[in-house]
């Protein structure tokens, strides 16, 4: 837009005023709209306090004063404020919480106060009359007075100074007033009627403080300063000049920017698709901190937002977070798409507190996440050294979105860099800690890389992980301390793992101490790996377990403050079929305080199917010799020196018999002898003098194959071993030829 | 014997009224009337006339009786002469006749000159009927061919004197001619006398390119005519907007210059302002001129009123002056912002109670009263400052009308009637003593209109006092008076006057051009029926004015 202007052109009120409009709306208003990325206060350089309209308390409660500074709107119109305004506002001492609010318009009256003479003489204070009228001899202003009694426009005669000026009137025309205002009318052709709207022509920058309970702000037009709050004896004042700041895009020295992070961090590296080739890897980076509804709450009264819980990036939880981490931040939340910045972040005893600038309100159900107050995050890894084309990438991310995955092609070396984008600013590259994958000395204590050279890239190489393993400790990249994955769903790990470290299995402790009853169909194993219960209100029974998958495997421990035992019985009809156990031996098994039993579910069996049992003391081997011979081992004895004793075998609660029965002559009829543990355990708890029943399996070619089985008694004492009952029974005619047994029994003491 | 001039002074002294033009449309006749005197019962007139009905045959002298008159055949298409015959008769040969005139009283009838001489070039000098040149060569030449000499008597006539229209035909087939030639003699006469002919004047002027108003006089017409290059020489300067009688370089102008001669310019009432506006009061000059700006303050070409042309008062003479021993020039050597090099000042000293003193109107001069137009608004203004005491200033105007008549102005600030009132400011003191206030008064147009809520911009007079007038439809002259009045007796002290302006107040446009040179603007009447308004712009951008101008014309 421009006005040319040629020899004999006409200027006349179109031509000037498009005159205006190229200079003006379509000059230095338009440039300055395409640089202006938002208006409001402005906070000049030399400003290092930021008092640019300042809303503080006034001289006494309730009072408020403004400091001395500048804003521009939308409009490019200038807010200037020129001096505190001391106790301009007052709020009332009734709790409720108020705005201060400016607003640019246009006045007409210039600086200073006047005071008029009967002779026509005008006086001012502070006033600039050498600026703003023109006397004779040519075109004398017309001024006017406001709120005066003296009500005409009056010519201006001379001016002495800025101060000092004397009106073209007559005698009487004039009535002695002080205090008053004055406006320039201006200098129209004689004669004729100019309409009030044209009049006033020197219209000066001017403005509009105001107190709202409910301000209805115009974006860009009317700034809310603070949130001020009197409760009759304080004034609270929330300084809300932040979100209402006048910024311009493209400066390079944006101090608001925000270069650094606590929080970024890579969460995990892995294969992107079970089923996909191995050759790209999806790193998955969080800059935000994240917290879920009923994690955090909003005081809109007083526009703080307090933080019970929450992680992001390298920040595993709350308690990760320290005083100012956040300032300067904002709030995103999820659901409304709102954001809010964040003037300063406490850590207040648990919590994190943040006093954020006006917010009306919060969605209470909406995830937040706290970003840098940036616009975008950029990662490269495109600055390496290398030119191996697999390894530039560049990923540009909404800051809002917190986190992000970004696919590498795996087996190179990376170095990777991120940077803030605010409008048109960015900030300088950071290096970034990719977490397992560096040595931990090269990184600080939140994941950012500090340490070796500009060699010392990341290496993402060589990565095939199950999905799952994101479940793993290892796969959290820069955290240091314990994380917990939750899955919702059966997830499946194809391939090897390999667990250099600790393992542990989450333990479901069932409260108090069981009940002295026997539980069939038992859920201690829903949802668990495996499950400690404590037995010593007395001896506590489970015939069966909910909860098996083929493959599974559970660990059932007795708790170490047992008194009791915990009896788990061999393949019970107390519970379904499916959730019965097949113990070692066919036995069932008594765990004392402290001895576990490992079991794996098997879909054949459609059993728990005991794995190993352990006990929790350490017990001494102890081979007990037995000699057997002749056609009868009943009430066979053997002498014990310990007063605590189970049948030894790699810890399991199973005897075994290496040769229970050998064959002296004719044909073998028996083969072998096991002894499981007694169903019932009798009281004492100990497995001293409990019968225990044994079997004796019969051969095949034998005289009378109906009978496979036979019944037998062990008797454990604290003196002996002894086998209580005969082979031979009722049903069991064993053959004429005779038996000799001979071997070995282990036991273990304690 | 003696007839001296028309006076008979002894008995049978005879006086002969000839014929002069015949005369046509003659219906009937109804008796005469005579003026004469001296006539006693012995000392009387005998009274004789002879008439002739076809110009050529005349009868016998008859007495001068109204049934002898009222029994000639007149006809209304007839050349009717009549010749009349006064002789002293009576016994007293003492005293004397007097003759002054006698007509005949009758029936007439105008004649039409019809289509075809309406049409023809003679009708542009002289009508048919009552050209005295024409008629006379015509019967003249008619009567020689009807008498024996010229046309052979074989064409019969005149043996009974035409005595019962017997030569009609004769006569009237070379009356027919006699008379055409004798258009034609009397069209060539006209060329005789081209000084003295306006149309002939008017159209050889125009045929040489100049511009006169149809209503110039002869003299003027002639003196254009014999300066025809001096007029040509006054295109592109200020003399064709010189009145005539207007003083330039102490000569009186002879005629109106050409513009006003093309505008038919009526000096009586009509309004005429010509300025060239000085390089700082058009355009853009910061804190000199506005391009928006409407007003024509301090245009000096535009000030109609006593000194026009300067601020200062230099020449008392030119202003009309109240009680002359209060007023006097004094010069002002008191430097004030606000008015520059006021060398000359009008002081003026409160005058003995009862009176006032000033520029005012006891009996109107207008030689210094300036014609307006009544659809223009004007300013009068003037710097004023109290000198010594405590005077009291007073602003009036006077209007009057196109025969110098008293008609009142209007007060615009009481409404919706507007009373009659002359007076803007009465009684005003000004606060301060020594300082300059510049008094702005103006008077508005016969149209403009009260409005309820007028602002004090446009009731008031510049100083917060006082009020503005209107004009009306018939005023087309005024007389400012600036006064202080000392009625009351009480007021004592003096007050200088400067730069005392009557102005046109505003333009309807604006002025802002940028870097013109040259520009022109008029205020001007047009009482001509030649041109329109765009002609007349035409002539002055072509003719008039030189090229290098910039014209805007406010015709009124």
């Amino acid at each position: 837009m421009n006005l040319k202007m040629p020899n004999n052109l006409f200027l006349g009120k179109e031509e000037l005023n498009h005159l205006k409009d190229s200079l003006g709306e379509n000059g230095y208003r338009r440039a300055f709209k395409q640089i202006a990325k938002s208006y409001g206060v402005v906070r000049l350089p030399s400003d290092v306090s930021f008092t640019s309209l300042k809303v503080i308390p006034g001289t006494t409660n309730g009072q408020l004063t403004v400091k001395a500074g500048t804003a521009i709107d939308n409009n490019v119109d200038v807010i200037e404020v020129l001096s505190d305004q001391v106790d301009i506002l007052t709020t009332a001492g009734d709790n409720v919480t108020r705005y201060v609010v400016v607003k640019y318009n246009k006045s007409i009256i210039p600086k200073g106060t006047v005071s008029i003479s009967a002779t026509g003489e005008v006086t001012g204070v502070g006033t600039e009359f050498k600026k703003m009228v023109r006397g004779l001899p040519n075109f004398p202003s017309l001024i006017k007075f406001n709120d005066s009694v003296n009500t005409q426009e009056y010519q201006v005669a001379s001016i002495a100074g800025d101060t000092s000026l004397q009106l073209n009137v007559a005698s009487g025309v004039l009535t002695a007033e002080t205090g008053k205002t004055y406006s320039v009318v201006g200098t129209f052709t004689p004669g004729i009627a100019v309409p009030t709207g044209s009049k006033y022509p020197l219209e000066l920058d001017g403005y509009t403080l105001s107190l709202e309970a409910t301000p209805t702000v115009t974006e860009g037009v009317e700034f809310v300063l603070a949130a001020v709050q009197n409760n009759g004896a304080v004034t609270s004042i929330t300084d809300m000049r932040t979100s209402h700041s006048f910024e311009i895009i493209g400066s390079d020295d944006d101090e608001s920017m925000t270069e650094t992070s606590v929080v970024i961090g890579h969460d995990s590296v892995r294969n992107p698709h079970a089923k996909s080739p191995k050759d790209v890897a999806l790193l998955t980076t969080t800059w935000s901190f994240n917290s879920t509804t009923t994690n955090w709450l909003h005081n809109a009264a007083t526009q703080k937002l307090t933080i019970t819980a929450g992680s992001g990036g390298s920040l595993v939880d709350v308690s990760a977070t320290s005083t100012g981490d956040f300032d300067g931040w904002k709030v995103f939340e999820k659901n409304t798409g709102n954001t809010v910045r964040v003037i300063a972040s406490t850590r207040v005893g648990a919590n994190m507190v943040l006093d954020l600038e006006y917010i009306e309100s919060m969605d209470l159900s909406s995830e937040i996440k706290i970003v840098p107050d940036a616009d975008l995050i950029e990662f490269t890894t495109n600055l390496s050294e290398s030119f191996d084309s697999l390894i530039n990438k560049r990923f540009l991310f909404n800051i809002n979105d917190g986190t992000a995955n970004m696919e590498l092609v795996t087996g190179k070396t990376y170095r990777m860099l991120w940077r803030h984008i605010k409008g048109t600013n960015v900030t300088k590259w950071n290096d970034l800690n990719d977490g397992a994958f560096q040595p931990p000395a090269n990184h600080n204590a939140v994941g950012v890389y500090v340490g070796g050279t500009a060699t010392a890239y990341v290496a993402v190489s060589g990565i095939v992980i199950a999905d799952h393993a994101k479940n793993h400790q290892d796969d959290k990249a820069s955290r240091t301390d314990p994380n917990t994955f939750t899955l919702s769903s059966t997830n499946t790990f194809d391939g090897s793992v390999t667990i250099n470290k600790e393992f542990i299995l989450g333990t479901y402790v069932t409260g108090g101490s069981l009940a002295p009853i026997t539980n069939h169909n038992s859920t201690v194993f829903e949802g668990y790996a495996s499950t400690t219960s404590n037995a010593s209100s007395g001896d506590v029974t489970f015939t069966g377990f909910t909860g098996g998958t083929n493959g599974r495997y559970v660990v059932f421990q007795s708790s170490v403050l047992s008194t009791s035992n915990i009896i788990l019985t061999h393949d019970d009809v107390g519970s379904s079929s499916g959730n019965r156990m097949i113990l070692k031996n066919g036995k069932s098994i008594v765990l004392s305080g402290g001895d576990s039993i490992t079991m794996r579910y098997d879909s054949i069996y459609n059993r728990w199917v005991e794995v190993s049992s352990t006990v929790k003391a350490p017990w001494t081997i102890y081979n007990v010799p037995m000699t057997l011979t002749g056609s009868s081992v009943i009430n066979w004895t053997h002498s014990l020196d310990r007063t605590r004793y189970r049948w030894a075998d790699n810890n399991t609660l199973m005897i075994t018999v290496y040769k229970e029965f050998e064959r002296i002559s004719g044909a073998p009829t028996i083969t072998q002898a096991a002894l499981p543990l007694p169903v019932n355990p009798s009281s004492p708890t100990s497995l001293l003098q409990q019968d225990v029943t044994g079997r004796v399996v019969a051969s095949s070619t034998g005289s009378n194959t109906g009978q496979t089985q036979r019944p037998c008694v062990v008797n454990i004492t604290a003196g002996q071993i002894r086998f209580t009952n005969s082979f031979d029974s009722a049903a069991w005619t064993h053959n004429s030829d005779l038996v000799v047994l001979s071997g070995t029994f282990i036991i273990a003491y304690a | 014997m003696a007839v001296v001039n028309n006076t008979l002074s002894e008995i049978n002294d005879s006086i002969i009224i000839p014929a002069g033009v015949p005369i046509t449309g003659l219906s009937a006749i109804s008796g005469y009337t005579e003026n004469v005197s001296g006539e006693t019962a012995t000392r009387l007139f005998k009274r004789e006339f002879r008439y002739s009905l076809d110009g050529v045959n005349w009868t016998g002298y008859l007495d001068l009786t109204t049934p002898n008159l009222t029994a000639i055949p007149i006809n209304k298409k007839y050349d009717f002469l009549i010749e009349y015959k006064y002789t002293r008769i009576g016994t007293e040969t003492s005293g004397l006749l007097v003759f002054n005139d006698v007509n005949i009283t009758g029936t007439y009838e105008a004649s039409e000159c019809g289509i075809t001489f309406n049409e023809s070039v003679f009708k542009y000098f002289f009508d048919c009927c009552c050209n005295e040149g024409t008629l006379k060569w015509c019967i003249n030449v008619l009567e020689k061919i009807y008498k024996p000499g010229i046309v052979s008597l074989s064409l019969t006539r005149g043996e009974n004197q035409n005595a019962n229209n017997e030569d009609r035909d004769y006569v009237d087939f070379w009356r027919s001619i006699s008379c055409y030639f004798g258009l034609i003699v009397n069209y060539a006469r006209q060329f005789e006398k081209i000084n003295s002919n306006r149309n002939l004047l008017l159209m050889y002027l125009k045929s040489r390119g100049v511009y006169v108003c149809p209503d110039t006089p002869v003299t003027d017409l002639n003196y254009i005519m014999q300066k025809y290059w001096d007029e040509m020489r006054h295109r592109g300067t200020m003399m064709v907007t010189k009145r005539k009688g207007e003083l330039i370089n102490g000569v009186s102008k002879p005629v109106d210059g050409e513009l006003l001669r093309l505008l038919c310019y009526n000096g009586v009432c009509d309004e005429f302002l010509f300025e060239i506006s000085e390089l700082n009061r058009f355009g853009w000059v910061v804190g000199e001129w506005s391009p928006l700006y409407k007003g024509l303050t301090d245009h000096p070409q535009l000030n109609k009123l006593f000194e026009k042309s300067q601020r200062s008062v230099t020449n008392l003479s030119k202003y009309p002056i109240i009680n002359a021993g209060n007023v006097s020039i004094a010069v002002d050597t008191v430097p004030d912002p606000r008015i520059p090099d006021p060398t000359g000042t009008m002081l003026i000293t409160v005058p003995t109670a009862g009176q006032k003193a000033g520029i005012g109107v006891t009996t109107p001069d207008f030689s210094k009263s300036t014609n307006i137009d009544s659809s223009l608004e004007y300013e009068l203004s003037f710097y004023v400052k109290v000198v010594s005491g405590t005077p009291s200033i007073s602003v009036r105007m006077y209007g009057y009308g196109a025969v110098e008549e008293p008609l009142n102005l209007r007060d615009i600030k009481i409404s919706p009637l507007m009373p009659v009132s002359n007076d803007m400011i009465v009684d005003a003191q000004l606060p301060t003593t020594g300082d300059w206030y510049r008094v702005s008064c103006i008077l508005y147009s016969s149209t403009h209109i009260y409005a309820v809520g007028d602002p004090e911009s446009i009731t008031t007079p510049s100083i917060g006092v006082g009020n503005n007038l209107k004009t009306d439809d018939l005023v087309c002259k005024i007389i400012p008076e600036i006064v202080l009045d000392n009625t009351s007796g009480t007021a004592t002290g003096s007050i200088a006057l400067w730069n005392i302006r009557f102005a046109p107040l505003k333009t309807g446009y604006s002025t802002g051009f940028t870097n013109t040179a040259n520009f022109v603007q008029t205020w001007m009447k047009k009482n001509t029926g030649q041109y329109t308004n765009s002609q007349i712009e035409t002539i002055m951008r072509n003719e008039l004015l030189p090229y290098k101008i910039f014209l805007k014309n406010n015709f009124l």
